[in-house]
């Protein structure tokens, strides 16, 4: 799914309100010189957003290797298409953001990692809004919990908790249903809490 | 002196703040410097949307046709040291300009694609092409082009992308080949199109 233009008020933002580290303000200016064209705004079209990027493919894909190659594919969709981005009210970074997604979860889909996910019985408590475990303060420990899970399981948390994304909008984005991102959340959630309280009792 | 390890740690106030607390990840080096070789592999232009080699390639398409058959045999008192025209329009542009081996990685047919495209840079004479001649580098550009255009579609795995890039090598070491080709005989005065203006 690509769109020519995310409207403003369409742009997932986290429930509490922070912003996405994608949050970052493009001076029109620049923008024209990108689309005119002009290789040294692409590159610093490029600096701005690499991090971001590269983060997010980070945490969806769990290589590194696989990141990177996220990040220069949509680099080069975002220097390819720069001439559909019309904007109108809406942040570029949203734009951007939006074919970073795409292009990691293709990813995953053409890796056949999309069958890493957990298993839903049915039964699934909404435990998401509990607080999470004080070893989520640990940012060493919250990166190796989150290693742990199955990868479309931790792309759905990424993106719902980290992006702000809805239920419906990562159902279509990975092309399942909003029930599936539903249950992934949960069962993820608690596996998460789980693989922290194990390490909490560890450092002990 | 305190002990900081038996300090008790606040929760964070959620799942979000604790995810949004995590270090950006540090992308590994040289990956602009990657993106621009692709860019400048790709001659990619955003303002043309439109290739503006579309309405060459079927010009060339034809002239290619033909051309080749009107070409002249070689000259039965050119030097023997000096290759004959027909053994060097036989290499262009068609040709195959010698396989890709099978081990080439992406990122090696990237660095041959874009050591190919700056020899070009050079070889290139647009300023003394004869009509046939132009036309089969207009050809040659078409089908560059696209190799170019399905190398932007969306979706494309490694192997795929290989492929492409494969391609895209081979047809450059023919380009190259053909403009030095056209270079070499225009140094000595003949041109490729000779045949198509003798009319005996």
């Amino acid at each position: 799914m690509l769109i020519e233009t995310v409207p403003a008020a369409a742009i997932p933002t986290p429930a509490s309100g922070r912003a996405s580290s994608f949050a970052i303000e493009v001076p029109e200016a620049l923008l024209a010189r990108a689309r005119a064209g002009e290789h040294a705004a692409f590159e610093q079209i490029y600096r701005r957003f690499e991090r971001p990027v590269f983060t997010l493919a980070v945490r969806i894909c769990g290589e590194r290797e696989a990141a990177a190659d996220v990040l220069q594919e949509t680099m080069l969709k975002v220097i390819a298409r720069i001439g559909d981005f019309r904007g109108r009210g809406s942040p570029f970074w949203g734009w951007l953001r939006q074919i970073a997604v795409n292009e990691a979860l293709m990813h995953l889909r053409r890796g056949r990692r999309q069958a890493g996910e957990l298993p839903v019985d049915g039964h699934e408590p909404a435990d998401e809004q509990a607080l999470p475990p004080p070893a989520a303060a640990d940012a060493a420990q919250l990166q190796r919990a989150l290693a742990q899970l199955p990868a479309a399981t931790r792309g759905v948390l990424w993106l719902y908790h980290a992006e702000g994304y809805t239920h419906e909008e990562i159902g279509e984005l990975m092309q399942r249903t909003p029930s599936f991102s539903k249950s992934q959340l949960a069962r993820g959630t608690r596996r998460l809490r789980a693989l922290l309280q194990i390490e909490e009792n560890d450092h002990a | 002196m305190p002990d900081f390890t038996s300090r008790p740690v606040d929760p964070p106030a959620g799942w979000h703040e604790a995810l949004a607390a995590l270090p950006l990840e540090d992308a590994p080096a040289g990956g602009w410097a990657a993106v621009a070789q692709r860019l400048d592999a790709r001659r990619f232009d955003p303002r043309r949307r439109i290739p503006r080699w579309l309405p060459l390639a079927a010009a060339a398409a034809l002239a290619l046709a033909v051309v080749p058959a009107w070409l002249p045999q070689p000259a039965d008192n050119a030097p023997s040291s000096i290759p004959t025209r027909a053994a060097m329009t036989a290499q262009t542009p068609d040709a195959d300009a010698g396989p890709v081996p099978a081990t080439a990685t992406l990122e090696h047919l990237y660095a041959e694609s874009a050591r190919l495209e700056s020899l070009l840079q050079y070889a290139r004479e647009n300023r003394v092409a004869s009509g046939a001649a132009a036309m089969m580098a207009a050809e040659l550009d078409a089908r560059l082009g696209t190799i170019d255009a399905a190398l932007m579609q969306p979706g494309l795995d490694r192997s795929r992308q290989r492929q492409l890039w494969s391609k895209r090598v081979q047809l450059l070491r023919a380009f190259a080949s053909f403009e030095s080709t056209r270079r070499w005989l225009a140094a000595n005065g003949e041109r490729y199109d000779g045949a198509l203006v003798r009319v005996d």
